[in-house]
């Protein structure tokens, strides 16, 4: 997501404090978890033809100081927009919440999202809905996430809180300042990996990615560093060659990275090496002899029952340890006299 | 696709906008005494003559009664002054009223009003365009109230932007080197003595190279010197070394000079030399000796650490005799060393050395460069026979599969006469048991 924007955030507006506590105007950060962004995207896509623009609400977690805010959560509010008003559900808005509140109690209220990037009155109007005493996220500023969604576009969100204007309290009613605020969307390891998967598939024409065995990503996980390394050694070539402007912060950098692989000595290793793999034959000669005696025994149990002398039978269906020696022994027996059979027939 | 640049939404004409703030500040200043403003009808005049500017004048000279609105107030009515004096073409002429006004202490709230002013000023500047020159002057305003306020933590994490917005701004090097300087200045006396280093040494880089060795050059060389030698973590002097007006300190104070070229590449017996030979000159120039001391023991260690090449381990006695320190403290050196960041590796107190992982060269040369290249080199073709490996594996994998394929089916096609086969033999086996 492209972020070019310059924008200043020092400090929120006063807000009304909680008993006890001074009010204060640290800024605030908002960090948003990606399953948010990708409802908002969905809600999108299902907008009637003729809506500009969808909103709806963000639930997430707030610190103690409401200098954090964490969108982790959202649901479509319909809303119907005209020239001259805009309307939205409020019974629905509200019982949504009270469910959702229910359903996972951590999770509350901190603002709504819209589907284009553009403010304007009535963005003013929703926010003040949405930041007012009693229903709304007083006395903690809403925060309003703007996620752009033209298609053929990269998607650019945004986040604001909002301040008060005009000095008549008419005129604050329906308008209100946007403060832009910095944000940060966050993702795990395994999310990322998980995308990179799916996001393989938008370059083929059937839209479909096999998922990569352990052994194949490795292979792609090496070619990518061997990329990188291919990158990094072209830039210290053209140093040496006197092509490019040294930079010794880099220079260092790249020698820092490059020892961190700890000093040990190849005969130290090799005999390391050759411990370990004398220890890993005991074991491995060992889980052979074990096997053969199995498997060797086993075959002393099927012989005795294809044989099948009287007393081997009794012995297998007893199933008793004696009667497993017995029927051992009429195997012997029994393959004993097989051979010498085969043997005088011979 | 731009951020959207109006963020200041509100309904209704100018003209009623400034009728309510003008009956605004009247009751204001009426509230503190003083009976004689009118601004209203004032502006209320001005309006009929339609002199949109004057009006602006008016308020913007009225605009200081504001500063004593109550806290809760205060913010939404300078945001109507902001928003009403951005109708104006003439921008320029208001916004150093009104950055001065805020930059004076808001009385009506001593606990927060460096925040209030904040949050306005950062306002005026996001609502200006980000190429907008105007911003620079805005910009100084927020160092002054944040100076005043001792709230540097709150703008750190926005400095990251700065040097984009100096190019987009288009200032002169003058400028970006006040600028840099205020940052110096808010950053040293909140005691954020690395960070005002930084932006000591980036206003010493606008320093344009024939007038490296001015006046104002010189003093800001010094400064920027004497700070990098006796900050207690900073090791590294080459970024100094590589300016033109410190290149220029060595006509001008050959001395200093002497002593940075020590630091930055020489050993401690070059400093005790330089000791003997300009004695008392430290403690003169108001230097902490020890400290000096302290540190090019350190960066002698980590020299002699560089140099090991490919041994990588320093035996104990060797160290002791390059730092000039018994042998019982020479762990207790290394400690600090590592602990400075310079070397990291491993005690052995066995041996009695010091094995070497990484250290930091203080001088990047050449011969570093094709270090780094071989390491480089090394590593891929490493990299290289294990991508190898994996593919011959994958290729035998393949193959197996298809082998065994194809032996099922063999055992398919052959499977009926196998098993008469040994069927036969068996029964040949039971009747021979039962003749017996």
């Amino acid at each position: 997501m492209a972020d070019t924007d310059s924008f200043l955030h020092l400090a929120r507006p006063l807000g009304p404090a909680p008993v006890g506590a001074q009010p204060s105007t640290a800024p605030l950060s908002v960090v948003i978890q990606p399953q948010a962004i990708f409802s908002i995207l969905d809600h999108s896509l299902r907008r009637n033809p003729d809506q500009e623009r969808v909103i709806g609400t963000l639930l997430g977690t707030r610190t103690e100081d409401g200098t954090e805010v964490e969108i982790r959560n959202c649901y479509a509010v319909p809303h119907t927009e005209t020239a001259e008003q805009v309307e939205v559900d409020m019974d629905y808005q509200k019982q949504m919440l009270a469910l959702h509140l229910r359903a996972n109690p951590r999770e509350v209220l901190v603002g709504w999202y819209a589907t284009s990037a553009e403010l304007n009155t009535f963005s003013a109007l929703i926010q003040n809905f949405y930041g007012q005493q009693g229903d709304g996220t007083w006395p903690h500023p809403a925060v309003h996430l703007t996620v752009s969604t033209v298609p053929g576009q990269d998607i650019e969100a945004r986040t604001y809180i909002s301040a008060p204007i005009g000095v008549t309290a008419e005129r604050a009613a329906d308008s209100c300042l946007f403060i832009p605020v910095p944000y940060e969307i966050k993702y795990g390891e395994a999310e990322k990996s998980g995308l990179e998967l799916i996001s393989g598939a938008k370059d083929r024409e059937d839209r479909t990615q096999g998922i990569l065995t352990d052994i194949e990503s490795l292979e792609r996980a090496i070619q990518h560093v061997l990329d990188m390394l291919e990158r990094v050694s072209n830039y210290v070539n053209n140093v040496l060659d006197e092509e490019a402007e040294p930079s010794s912060a880099l220079g260092q950098f790249l020698m820092n990275a490059l020892s961190l692989a700890p000093k040990v000595d190849p005969a130290d290793i090799e005999r390391d090496f050759n411990n370990h793999i004398q220890d890993v034959l005991v074991v491995s000669y060992l889980a052979n002899t074990i096997r053969t005696q199995i498997d060797l025994s086993n075959r002393l149990a099927t012989a005795a029952l294809t044989l099948g002398t009287g007393d081997a039978l009794t012995g297998t269906g007893g199933g008793s340890g004696e009667g497993g020696q017995k029927s051992g022994q009429g195997e012997r027996r029994g393959k004993g006299r097989g051979g010498q059979n085969r043997s005088n027939e011979s | 696709m731009p951020a959207p640049t109006t963020t200041l939404l509100i309904e209704g004409t100018f003209d009623e906008l400034v009728d309510e703030l003008a009956q605004y500040i009247d009751n204001l200043k009426k509230a503190q005494g003083d009976e004689s403003s009118d601004i209203q009808a004032e502006c209320a005049q001005l309006i009929q003559e339609n002199k949109k500017d004057d009006v602006l004048k008016k308020l913007v000279t009225g605009s200081p009664a504001l500063n004593q609105a109550p806290e809760k107030e205060f913010i939404a009515a300078y945001n109507l002054l902001v928003h009403l004096i951005k109708q104006s073409p003439n921008l320029n002429m208001f916004l150093p009223r009104v950055c001065q006004n805020l930059s004076s202490p808001i009385q009506s709230s001593p606990s927060n009003g460096a925040g209030l002013a904040l949050s306005i000023l950062s306002t005026v500047f996001n609502t200006l365009q980000s190429d907008n020159e105007n911003r620079y002057h805005v910009f100084l305003a927020i160092l002054r109230v944040i100076r005043g306020s001792s709230n540097f933590e709150t703008l750190k994490p926005q400095l990251k932007n700065l040097d984009q917005w100096l190019v987009q701004w288009e200032m002169d090097e003058e400028d970006q080197r006040k600028l840099y300087l205020a940052v110096t200045d808010v950053a040293s006396e909140v005691g954020e003595e690395e960070q005002a280093y930084q932006y000591l040494i980036r206003a010493l880089r606008t320093i344009p190279s024939n007038e490296a060795s001015s006046e104002e050059a010189r003093e800001l060389s010094l400064r920027a010197l004497k700070s990098a030698l006796t900050h207690p973590s900073h090791y590294d002097f080459q970024d100094l070394t590589d300016l033109d007006s410190i290149q220029a300190l060595r006509n001008s104070d050959p001395v200093y000079f002497q002593l940075l070229e020590i630091f930055n590449a020489d050993l401690l017996d070059d400093f005790n030399d330089f000791k003997d030979e300009h004695d008392g000159w430290i403690e003169a120039e108001g230097l902490d000796s020890a400290a000096l001391n302290r540190k090019m023991r350190l960066l002698t260690l980590a020299s002699i650490a560089a140099s090991t090449g490919q041994a990588r381990s320093l035996p104990y006695a060797h160290i002791a005799k390059a730092l000039q320190i018994p042998l019982l403290d020479v762990e207790m050196w290394v400690i600090d060393v590592i602990r400075a960041g310079l070397v990291e590796g491993k005690l052995s107190q066995l041996n009695q050395t010091f094995l070497i992982h990484r250290s930091t060269y203080r001088v990047f040369g050449e011969n570093q460069w094709r270090e780094v290249a071989s390491r480089l080199d090394m590593w891929r073709n490493s990299l290289v026979g294990v991508l190898q490996v994996i593919q011959n594996e994958k290729a035998n994998f393949i193959a197996q599969k298809e082998q065994e394929l194809r032996e099922v089916d063999a055992k398919m096609n052959g499977a009926g006469l196998g098993t008469q086969q040994s069927y036969r033999k068996q029964r040949r086996g039971d009747g021979e048991a039962d003749l017996e």
